[in-house]
């Protein structure tokens, strides 16, 4: 009776640190988390979830791998309070001179089926604690589901072809680039390949290496006076019937066809439709999947933009000319097998100032991580020209 | 009796240093204390430059626009890194020695496109010592302890999805009491909240305008035990009640703009833009009587500030001096610029800092005049806090701490 008097004392006066330790030795990583899992929008479940945070920021770091693998990008606010708790561990042991899992942390790296953020966290990790066991498992990343994990080995296989290229190894180095190449979805480092691979007498498909749309049916100008156009559903949104004609903004307008030659996949309406102010215009395009699944279409529009799937509003910004670039906007949709509709609603304003003339835009398909996904376009026969 | 009394004062003097109350020479928010930009501290060093002066150099992991913050003992600061700024950073500091007491990190959970000038810590943190509170561009907010507890996190972005900025948000945080004022103007769902500090959860939403605003809120306490928030953008200034999220006033004006923040002291409000605005706030919700206008306070990115009976703040040439009662222009001071931060003061002295990392000190005595310019060559694009007799300057890619032990 008195051990459990005195037990219990030891807890009351060593608080939550105590009670974590009790948490820890019973090995329930998981019931701990259970707070955090909770936690929703609008600040649901912080306050629980602040306890549960202190309880893992005590835990042993023997702990680490498994708090690590709870880790995942579908759920960002839960991973965000796991991610701080992990740095705490860490630190933690550093000041107490514990030693971290490296064995297991580095299985964990290693382990594609588990989730991309606590797989780069391990790594970073890793890193910190013995540099050269990570740098060791960089060339694994080449292709690895976590674009944060493959960028690290492109940017090693970009400083190899760079020296190769420095030492006049002019073959080895485009077979270096041309691997990177293969597998690089950062905009950044593909335009950097490219770069390499054009000035070796190479020739690069960068709309095709990264999964642009290339091909649309257009038609437009709708009005978009005052901006209400974004939110009036002018026909096509009801319908696409590429041979209607339909009450434009300046008269009687029919779709007509368009392919962009542009590296980035960018459509000028300006170009196509002619160079038009408070206007809406509408982008549509059909293809063929080889497969069901998440697939994210990746957007860029200097003016304001809304993307429909199959006739369903998956994605709507109602923002002007603050900016254009590649996938500055991302939504999932669940492609099925066969055919899937793509329609975009791109507005223009009125605004008169020299770099508030643009009117494009650009899109792609992609998995999770970035890399163009697999379909065709399908051609639409009878569709006015 | 007395000697109980004397020992409740001793422990709550005691109390309060341990818990960090923030003091006069705290910096504890976008601006130091009440935004106001101004400090109690004396002393402060005039003249420094690569080679001394510094007492500490700390680098920093990732970039950031934030302003250093300083209370209970601590300074307190925000970055973010990695392709397209998706990993965001908040880590303490001890002040006296620059080293790192703690770092946490989070993935940002919002849209991260912005102008290549700023980045995803472009809103400074606010911290009364206790707590700190980060709020991020991609609508991101970390509230933690000064031990780097996590208290609480918000994805705004998830909460209100329509939230757009392709240019980057950059409006910073106040913290009054246990409420924690959030500006949210942008091109689409806007609106200032006030959040619970303690629990992250909202307490009021006041809507806004879809415009895009870098501007921060002011916070002024009032004599009902509440504080108004005052807000402004292009063609307005309200006050918002701290409590209640109500609004109090509105006046409609062309002058104020959406870059520089609004500030306060000596009786009279300032709103800044192409024509500054100075009022005199009125008791109750009366909208302030205007005192006089100019559109010589055009500061760009910089906010005026107001001390000892002038107004201070920037245009095209450098300072403009103004007398506070009447707006009669009384000096002038040349600097070369360009500059992304505000000019402060403390111990009768203003510094600026452009944004190649010049210090611009000037006097403040019977003479306005320029007595300093330290050059440390690294880009700043913030405003220096100042705290313990040191001045903080944070650049691009490190953490400077201008002083002597």
């Amino acid at each position: 009776m008195r051990i459990i008097a005195l037990f219990l004392a030891m807890v009351v006066c060593l608080g939550t640190n105590a009670l974590a330790w009790v948490q820890e030795s019973t090995g329930n990583v998981s019931k701990i988390l259970e707070p955090i899992r909770k936690v929703g929008k609008n600040g649901l479940g912080n306050v629980d979830a602040q306890k549960a945070w202190k309880q893992i920021a005590n835990l042993s770091p023997s702990e680490l791998p498994e708090v690590l693998a709870a880790m995942d990008a579908s759920q960002p606010v839960i991973s965000n309070w796991l991610r701080s708790a992990i740095n705490a561990i860490v630190e933690k042991a550093g000041r107490e001179s514990k030693t971290l899992p490296l064995d297991k942390i580095t299985a964990l790296v290693k382990d594609t089926s588990k989730p991309a953020l606590g797989r780069k966290l391990a790594f970073e990790i890793l890193q910190a604690a013995d540099n050269d066991k990570a740098q060791a498992l960089i060339p694994s990343f080449t292709n690895d589901p976590s674009a944060e994990l493959r960028r690290e080995a492109i940017a090693l296989l970009i400083e190899e072809a760079s020296s190769q290229k420095k030492g006049k190894k002019d073959n080895e180095a485009k077979a270096t680039f041309r691997k990177a190449f293969m597998s690089a979805s950062d905009k950044d480092q593909v335009d950097t390949i490219a770069k390499e691979l054009k000035g070796l007498g190479e020739t690069v498909d960068l709309p095709a290496h990264f999964g642009f749309v290339r091909t649309w049916y257009l038609v437009g100008p709708f009005d978009n006076t005052k901006n209400k156009g974004f939110d009036l559903p002018y026909p096509p949104e009801k319908e696409v019937k590429l041979d209607a004609s339909y009450d434009g903004k300046e008269g009687s307008i029919k779709w007509v066809d368009v392919t962009t030659e542009d590296s980035y996949g960018i459509v000028d309406l300006n170009k196509v439709l002619g160079k038009k102010k408070d206007s809406t215009a509408y982008a549509f395009t059909r293809i063929n999947s080889p497969a069901d699944g998440i697939v994210y279409v990746r957007a860029g529009c200097i003016t304001s933009l809304k993307i429909f799937h199959d006739g369903k509003q998956i994605f709507a910004r109602d923002e002007y000319h603050h900016g254009m670039s590649m996938d500055q906007h991302s939504a999932p949709i669940h492609l099925k097998k066969g055919v899937n509709d793509i329609l975009l609603k791109i507005c223009q304003n009125n605004q008169t100032e020299s770099w508030a003339q643009k009117w494009e835009f650009q899109v792609r398909l992609t998995d999770f991580a970035g890399v163009k996904i697999p379909y065709t376009i399908v051609k639409q026969e009878g569709s006015a020209k | 009796m007395k000697t109980l009394h004397k020992n409740l004062i001793r422990i709550f003097l005691g109390a309060s240093v341990f818990l960090g109350i923030a003091y006069a020479a705290d910096w504890p928010q976008f601006r130091g204390p009440g935004g106001s930009a101004v400090s109690e501290e004396q002393n402060l060093p005039l003249k420094w430059s690569t080679s001394e002066g510094i007492l500490w150099k700390t680098p920093l992991k990732g970039r950031g626009l934030s302003c250093p913050v300083v209370a209970g003992g601590r300074l307190f600061l925000t970055s973010s890194s990695n392709y397209k700024e998706s990993r965001l950073h908040v880590m303490a500091f001890d002040p006296e020695k620059g080293s790192k007491l703690w770092e946490r990190q989070f993935n940002a959970t919002g849209n991260t496109n912005c102008h290549p000038k700023t980045n995803m810590a472009a809103p400074t943190p606010a911290t009364d010592g206790q707590r700190i509170f980060a709020l991020f561009a991609c609508a991101d907010v970390a509230a933690l302890d000064r031990d780097g507890n996590l208290l609480w996190y918000r994805s705004l972005a998830l909460d209100y999805p329509d939230i757009t900025n392709m240019v980057g948000m950059a409006s910073s945080p106040v913290l009054w009491k246990d409420v924690l004022i959030i500006p949210m103007d942008n091109a689409g769902d806007s609106f200032v909240l006030g959040i619970d500090a303690n629990t992250g959860k909202n307490l009021w939403k006041f809507n806004r305008p879809r415009t895009i605003n870098w501007s921060s809120p002011l916070v002024i306490p009032n004599t009902s035990g509440s504080a108004e928030v005052i807000l402004q953008t292009d063609g307005s200034v309200l006050s918002v009640d701290a409590l209640t999220g109500k609004e109090n006033w509105a006046l409609a004006s062309a002058g104020p703009s959406t870059i520089p923040s609004p500030t306060a002291g000596e009786g009279l409000l300032l709103a800044p833009g192409k024509e500054t605005l100075v009022l005199s706030p009125s008791a109750g919700n009366k909208v302030p009587a205007p005192q006089w206008k100019s559109n010589k306070l055009v500061g760009g990115y910089a906010s005026p500030l107001v001390y000892k009976g002038k107004v201070y703040g920037l245009s095209s040439i450098g300072l403009n001096v103004f007398d506070a009662k009447d707006g009669k222009e009384v000096a002038q001071v040349r600097m070369k610029g360009p500059f992304s931060g505000s000019p402060i003061i403390a111990g009768n002295h203003l510094y600026l800092v452009n944004e190649e990392g010049s210090t611009f000190v000037v006097s403040l005595g019977e003479k306005i005049e320029l007595i300093a310019t330290n050059e440390i060559k690294d880009t700043i694009q913030c405003t220096p806090a100042v705290s313990g007799g040191k001045i903080f300057l944070r650049s691009d890619s490190n953490l400077y701490c201008i002083g002597s032990k």
